[in-house]
């Protein structure tokens, strides 16, 4: 667990002015909303927090696909898959990263939405709905993009990713098998919703499946391919 | 039982656009607990390949080996063992960060890890630097900071790709104490170099590997001494020994090597033949120009 802790932090350290400036964003876009003078328009601010959930997710899918391909690049991953960490806490590392990272800008996009919307209880239980399900979201997609990182390259790895994050976003209808849609529905709407506890735990066991998938295959991987 | 042992290992690297190649054939090698053993060859050798196939970086194509009793790949055996790549790489943070993130990845707790890392920085002249960021540091910086990263946890066994490639002479000396030091508390060194001077230093034992075979092995002593002549000057006399090597003639002298175990009988050839033996002159070859023969298969190859 250590292990897992310390490589999320470093994924975390490597892309902390990204998480800087994505911490930014949402209140920079309340910014362009609020107005001391006259009420906030809420279809305004949905359309405001769909995109922003739209970037987080799209974020956390471009990270995870890189993350393994820009370690090899840089001769970090010989420093660390060298020593006692085996292949699997090396993925957890990264999809906690890609978490904590989407965790992080959820709060931010939370924190703006009661900015212009004001901290009553339901406001405060749309939030944490927003942190929650965005929590899980990231680690779901992260651990999708690094499932296919490890046996592609990061570009298709992304875009296969994001076909399979985004697509069934635009058709009407959940899947059970596919709690993001269920989960995003949620972050994204401002009428006041309840945890959709199901798919978080879906998006959860599938996490875990998408792990235990790629990690025998990353297992059978060369790292530092060195033709000399 | 072996620290680190090779047993008929095959690497071969294929691609899509380009044709495949063996790195490693049929390679074998073992590695006993207490020495230092030298990897020496060429570049394109597979120095490389082998160490990354013995921490578990890249799965052999064939063959088997084990790292400290375990199979390769294992990560409890990875734990015990100190490990330097070719070109370290780390996340910038300071040099004592750096060093207790990698001790902590080997299961290093505190305090033991904070002690480590500084006595560490100390005995590779970086105590003063210990709070700099590793990203400001010069390539030798980070080759100190990368051989101090490989003794955190105190191994059992070091694999060093290039300890002292880009080192000033102190440092490579501070390098060299410290595994000397590891060696004399029964710690075993697996060592690749193209410092071919360190390897004659501190190396019990020397394996030589070219195109992906081990060509020659044996210890530094025996390998040094195998490859000692005798060069002989003598005048008055045409018979010389079969054996002799590189002659030189001028005016009624003639010169001559023969390897060392012949000295005495070519001496007697030339007495009896009435020649006047006029110098005997011991020529040892530096571990460079037994490197050289072996790669150019001059040296009498002796295998493992």
């Amino acid at each position: 667990m250590r292990a897992v802790l310390l490589l999320a932090g470093s994924f975390i350290r490597q892309n902390r002015w990204l998480m800087l400036a994505f911490v930014g964003w949402p209140f920079l876009m309340s910014a362009f909303e609020w107005s001391p003078h006259h009420a906030v328009n809420l279809e305004d601010v949905n359309a405001i927090l769909q995109q922003e959930v739209f970037y987080g997710l799209a974020i956390a899918d471009f990270l995870a696909s890189a993350a393994i391909y820009n370690e090899k690049r840089s001769r970090r991953i010989a420093g660390v898959l060298s020593k006692g960490v085996s292949r699997a806490q090396y993925l957890l590392g990264l999809i906690a990263g890609s978490a904590v990272f989407g965790g992080v800008y959820f709060v931010a996009i939370a924190a703006s939405v009661m900015w212009l919307l004001g901290s009553s209880s339901s406001e405060l239980h749309r939030a944490a709905v927003l942190m929650i399900c965005g929590i899980v979201a990231s680690g779901w997609v992260a651990a999708l993009a690094v499932l296919f990182s490890v046996v592609l390259h990061p570009i298709l790895a992304a875009a296969i990713a994001g076909i399979i994050v985004f697509a069934p976003l635009a058709m009407t209808g959940d899947s059970i098998f596919l709690p993001l849609t269920v989960l995003v529905r949620g972050m994204t709407s401002l009428s006041a919703r309840d945890f959709e506890w199901p798919s978080i735990l879906i998006a959860l066991v599938e996490t875990a499946i998408f792990l235990l998938v790629g990690s025998p295959l990353f297992q059978r991987s060369d790292v530092a391919v060195n033709l000399e | 039982m072996p620290v680190l042992e090779f047993e008929h290992v095959s690497k071969r690297y294929r691609s899509p656009f380009r044709d495949e190649r063996w790195a490693l054939r049929d390679f074998s090698l073992r590695l006993d607990a207490g020495e230092i053993v030298g990897f020496l060859g060429p570049n394109g050798a597979g120095k490389t390949t082998a160490i990354n196939i013995a921490v578990g970086l890249v799965h052999a194509t064939s063959g088997s080996g084990t790292l400290l009793g375990k199979e390769f790949g294992e990560v409890s055996a990875r734990r015990r063992v100190g490990f330097l790549p070719e070109s370290p790489a780390y996340y910038h943070r300071s040099a004592r960060a750096t060093l207790k993130v990698c001790g902590a990845l080997n299961g290093v707790r505190e305090p033991e890890l904070s002690q480590r890392a500084s006595q560490l920085l100390a005995a590779v002249g970086l105590k003063d630097e210990a709070e700099r960021n590793v990203g400001k540091f010069s390539r030798g910086m980070l080759q100190r900071v990368g051989v101090a990263q490989a003794f955190i946890n105190d191994p059992d066994l070091l694999i060093l790709d290039e300890p002292t490639s880009a080192l000033d002479p102190i440092s490579r000396m501070h390098i060299r104490q410290l595994l000397l030091d590891a060696r004399n508390r029964g710690k075993s060194v697996f060592l690749s170099s193209h410092q071919l001077s360190e390897i004659e230093l501190i190396c019990d034992r020397i394996f030589f590997v070219q195109a992906g075979r081990v060509v020659a092995a044996g210890s530094t002593g025996e390998l040094l001494r195998s490859s000692e002549a005798c060069e002989i000057t003598v005048s008055n006399t045409n018979g010389l020994p079969a054996s002799a090597v590189d002659i030189q003639r001028q005016a009624d002298q003639t010169t001559f090597t023969i390897p060392v175990s012949e000295q005495r009988a070519a001496i007697e050839q030339i007495w009896a033949a009435g020649g006047t033996l006029i110098s005997v002159a011991r020529k040892t070859k530096s571990l460079e120009e037994v490197f050289i023969d072996v790669m150019n298969g001059n040296s009498g190859e002796r295998t493992p």
